[in-house]
């Protein structure tokens, strides 16, 4: 079994705290705790390579930033004045690392670009939904077609931009567009968008109509340098994700649509959720994941439906049959929002992956970098 | 464990990486979705479970850059004072730590300023105190909007001493606009959207959790036994219970459970035990300690030894101070005529605890 230092160093003399508090800076103990918070802290967050995962090379450098970003006192002084023990240096060094890998991503070009945008969207036409999602105050008529993300893009194409006119030796970054034209862009944008859209998609949209970001739908086929690897979580990937649910969901009928909910459990669960008989839940199932993975253009469209299931789970369906899911578990009425997760792979020692009846999730299975987040501090 | 309190991302890893689960995570992780996503994200992702030697290495040399200054690590191992206004404290209970500026003492109670030393979180409802007028080598940020009374329990390390006076007049010139004592000012006026504003809310959110803190047994507020402090009739009705729940629960005749109900007749030891173990209570009172040994046992200065028996008993802090409910101080009077000693007799009290405890580790 592999040895993390910081429970062997529990039950030893010297713990972290005791080196940290008797020699008021950070020796070995301390680092290794600092690496490995640093380890388990970065899976809620898109690496900075943009690749799927962490390598240990990031997470190394992680770590020593952290040490040496600029503070006010030395970091030393500041883990003494906010831990009394080993459990409370534990937790302090969970919320530093969350925070700062925060602040990292609001420095993101997507980053500030959302920052630029929040004051924005004050706007009188333009309403807040929950915490971080944007509609119209008075929605437009949806038209007769259904939805497609494409929409969006052509919305924000239609409406005009205007250029700041900062001069060269301006030192701040000038913004991609004067404000009034920028949230004339967002108006149209969710003007065509039948859903509340979160202002990191909102973001992405932006992006591209300012040029700034690439279209992925315009990618040439003859790129010499490979596609990067999928993100498997971060804000891009949850925004094209809820965006693809989005058009898979307008595909499904009202019974696939409730079948959504329990897509990972066996027939007789299914059966028993929905109120049919074991034979017509596995059907329903079966057309459903069909349904899914016809709309998100599969290739190999597999019969059997845990092979169904498998293709699924691949890094780049998984986000949207996830994303499709918490979108039934939203839409459908309360006592039906059994979400189910079970078919999102690795459920741990084979526990079902899913969220009781009544209760209410509170995270997203991913994080976003401007939203903050679920502190994962155990303080009950 | 419940879903709304998450186990720490360092515990999940230990699970993936084959660790034991930590107390609860298991039963977490079969309620909780979004720790089950993040465990299998840990699991696709191999990355090395300890750094190499170079690694450590770079981390503790830069760290030797980011020090604390000496005064401020020798003011974590001093004895702690009795507390007293002016006083900077970092105060602590179960897992919550926060940094105060006392305002008022009382003898079970103090009245603080929830402060930090992480002064760019300061904001227009914050004053500042600048480093240079403070033994903490540190700036200090206080929030007088946000004065908080804590049990004095939860004091653990006097940090620095604040010149009382000026305590006093910023106060004062808070409540009034007058002008700031020389080294204090007022924070910057912050956008509503700045993050650091979510930082300072957690921070209150802490001095709330500290108020909150308690350790007295709620087996002295509750129990069956008909009298002090709680009555049975009082425990079914506070709880909606019938007489039939009672006549149902203990096998008894209609007649008797509303003779019971109505608190005519005591229950026999059978039923209290019976009902005990119905409504989760204890079967009779604790013993409440004396208020003055509640009181001794809250002082900063007792919390040290406090713990050291806690420790050398393999107990936690609450067990040994609720092992004082049958404590009964002397009633002797000092010569002087004024009120004994407390404070003293449960220092010898807990003094001889520990002399038990490690004489009994140090046994073969």
């Amino acid at each position: 079994m592999v040895d993390v230092p910081q429970r062997d160093e529990r039950e030893s003399c010297i713990t972290p705290y005791a080196e940290l508090s008797t020699t008021g800076q950070l020796g070995p103990l301390c680092a290794r705790l600092l690496y490995a918070v640093a380890r388990a802290v970065s899976h809620r967050f898109p690496p900075p390579s943009g690749t799927a995962h962490w390598s240990d090379q990031e997470i190394e450098t992680l770590a020593h930033d952290l040490m040496t970003a600029d503070r006010k006192v030395p970091f030393a002084q500041e883990l003494l004045a906010h831990a009394a023990d080993d459990e409370t240096l534990r937790a302090y060094l969970h919320r530093l690392v969350k925070r700062y890998l925060a602040d990292v991503g609001r420095e993101t070009t997507k980053g500030a670009r959302v920052r630029r945008l929040r004051p924005l969207l004050k706007d009188p036409r333009i309403v807040r939904v929950g915490r971080d999602h944007y509609t119209l105050a008075e929605p437009r008529d949806a038209p007769a077609e259904p939805f497609h993300p494409d929409r969006l893009r052509a919305a924000a194409a239609a409406a005009p931009i205007g250029r700041p006119n900062w001069g060269p030796d301006t030192k701040r970054t000038p913004p991609e567009a004067t404000d009034a034209s920028t949230v004339e862009v967002c108006v149209a944008v969710l003007g065509a968008c039948p859903y509340p859209l979160h202002v990191g998609d909102l973001a992405d949209v932006l992006g591209v109509r300012f040029g700034i970001a690439p279209d992925t739908a315009e990618q040439s086929l003859d790129s010499v340098s490979p596609p990067p690897e999928p993100v498997a979580h971060g804000d891009a990937a949850i925004g094209g994700a809820r965006v693809d649910a989005e058009r898979v969901w307008a595909e499904l009928d009202e019974e696939e649509r409730r079948t959504l909910l329990v897509l990972g459990d066996t027939a007789r669960s299914a059966a028993e959720r929905l109120g049919v008989g074991k034979t017509k839940a596995n059907a329903l199932q079966r057309s459903t994941l069909i349904v899914i993975a016809r709309a998100l253009t599969v290739d190999d469209v597999a019969q059997d439906i845990d092979d169904l299931r498998a293709v699924l789970c691949r890094p780049d369906v998984g986000p949207v049959v996830l994303a499709l899911v918490e979108l039934a578990a939203e839409r459908l009425a309360g006592d039906e929002a059994q979400v189910v997760a079970g078919i999102i792979p690795s459920a741990p020692r084979g526990q079902p992956a899913r969220v009781r009846r009544g209760e209410k999730r509170t995270t997203s299975p991913t994080q976003r970098l401007d939203g903050g987040g679920p502190t994962g501090s155990r303080t009950g | 464990m419940s879903e709304r309190w998450h186990p720490l991302e360092l515990d999940l890893q230990w699970y993936v990486d084959g660790g034991d689960a930590a107390a609860g995570l298991v039963e977490h992780l079969t309620e909780c979705g979004a720790c089950r996503q993040l465990t299998a994200d840990m699991r696709d992702d191999a990355g090395a479970v300890q750094p190499d030697r170079q690694v450590l290495d770079a981390i503790v040399a830069a760290a030797a850059r980011q020090a604390a200054p000496a005064e401020f690590v020798a003011a974590l191992s001093a004895d702690p004072p009795e507390p007293a206004p002016g006083q900077v404290w970092q105060l602590w209970w179960d897992t919550t730590v926060l940094i105060g500026v006392l305002i008022e003492v009382s003898t079970s109670t103090v009245t603080l300023w929830p402060s930090t030393i992480d002064i760019h979180l300061a904001d227009q409802t914050c004053l500042v105190v600048d480093a240079t007028h403070t033994s903490l080598a540190a700036g200090l940020a206080c929030w007088p909007a946000q004065e908080t009374v804590v049990g004095s329990f939860t004091l653990h390390r006097c940090l620095a001493s604040l010149p009382d006076q000026d305590v006093a007049a910023a106060s004062h010139a808070w409540r009034s606009d007058a002008t700031l004592p020389s080294g204090w000012a007022r924070g910057p006026v912050r956008d509503g959207a700045d993050p650091s504003l979510r930082q300072s809310a957690e921070l209150m959110d802490r001095a709330a959790g500290l108020s909150a803190a308690s350790w007295r047994d709620p087996a002295w507020e509750q129990s069956i036994d008909a009298g002090e402090p709680t009555s049975l009739a009082d425990l079914l009705a506070a709880r909606g219970l019938t007489a039939t729940w009672l006549a149902k629960t203990l096998d008894v005749p209609a007649r008797v459970a509303i003779t019971l109900y109505r608190g005519s007749r005591a229950p026999t030891d059978e039923q209290k035990v019976l009902l005990a173990e119905a409504l989760e209570v204890t079967e009779a009172p604790a013993r409440r300690p004396d208020s003055a040994v509640l009181d001794a046992l809250d002082r900063p200065a007792l919390r040290g030894l406090l713990r050291a028996v806690a420790a050398a008993e393999g107990t936690d802090e609450v067990k040994v101070r609720r092992g004082f409910d049958g404590f009964r101080a002397a009633a002797r009077q000092m010569e002087d005529r004024q009120a004994p000693d407390v404070v003293a007799q449960v220092r010898v009290e807990l003094a001889r605890r520990l002399d038990a405890a490690q004489s009994r580790d140090a046994r073969p």
